[in-house]
């Protein structure tokens, strides 16, 4: 039996990074770990903006390696579940050290979109009759 | 759950799985991309967000290993169930078991190292 294809519509992905509020932020450290944090997002256009807190370590990361992966998912129930993974370029401001001046805010990360991986439960939830 | 994907960039797959006896136990068909990235570097961080407060979790950081699938068919099985973040449906939960029996699918455990606080930093001193 075929796999299903429960991937969604490129104007489903729209309105799904469009209403989604954080995203995890994926980053390789100094050593190659995978690392993540938690960003706040916007998104609109097919523009992708993260919003890091200042003096989270991922910042660094992506300073020294720009590769990214941005992961969000909203699941209610299970044939509700929804995902969307974003891979990208992530490109900080010039002068990012110094956003906050010591002080708590963030750091608007433009995020260069080279993939999106995304899938929907949905359309895997039993139709009346199967 | 983040994991290093083809070429090493970081990849993002969202999971859920079980915390047992100390550890994070997911499960994945063994032809999955996230299986063979797993099985080609074991390092991963899974960051756990918090259910009630945007913006907080923990990262948690850790190596998998393949593990036996039958503590994971235990602990998610009928009312044990209560140990998953989400409410599967028996039928799906069925198959899962299947899949697992059959060696379709596979568990991986994941030892803790470290645990980092996410978005604790939230300016009250």
């Amino acid at each position: 039996m075929a796999k299903a294809d429960i991937t969604m519509t490129p104007a489903e992905v729209d309105a799904f990074l469009a209403r989604c509020p954080q995203m995890v932020v994926g980053a390789l450290d100094a050593d190659g770990w995978p690392t993540g944090t938690l960003a706040r997002c916007t998104y609109a256009d097919g523009a992708l903006s993260l919003h890091v807190q200042t003096g989270d370590p991922v910042l660094q990361h992506l300073a020294r390696d720009p590769r990214v992966c941005c992961t969000a998912d909203e699941h209610a129930t299970y044939f509700e579940i929804q995902g969307v993974t974003v891979l990208g370029t992530a490109a900080l401001p010039a002068a990012w050290q110094a956003v906050g001046d010591g002080r708590i805010g963030e750091v608007v990360v433009s995020v260069a979109v080279d993939r999106i991986v995304s899938f929907d439960f949905g359309r895997l939830r039993p139709q009346q009759g199967d | 759950m983040l994991v290093r994907g083809a070429g090493g960039q970081p990849m993002g797959y969202p999971m859920t799985g079980i915390f047992r006896d100390g550890a994070l136990e997911i499960t994945s068909y063994r032809k999955a991309p996230k299986v063979k990235h797993l099985l080609a570097d074991d390092r991963v961080c899974c960051v756990v967000q918090h259910p009630g407060v945007q913006g907080r979790g923990v990262a948690v950081y850790g190596r998998a290993v393949p593990a036996a699938a039958d503590g994971f068919i235990a602990e998610t099985a009928g009312a044990a169930a209560s140990n998953v973040a989400i409410t599967v449906p028996d039928s799906v939960r069925d198959t899962v078991r299947d899949r697992l029996e059959t060696q379709k699918r596979m568990v991986f455990r994941i030892a803790i190292e470290r645990v980092d606080e996410l978005g604790g930093n939230d300016g009250q001193g």
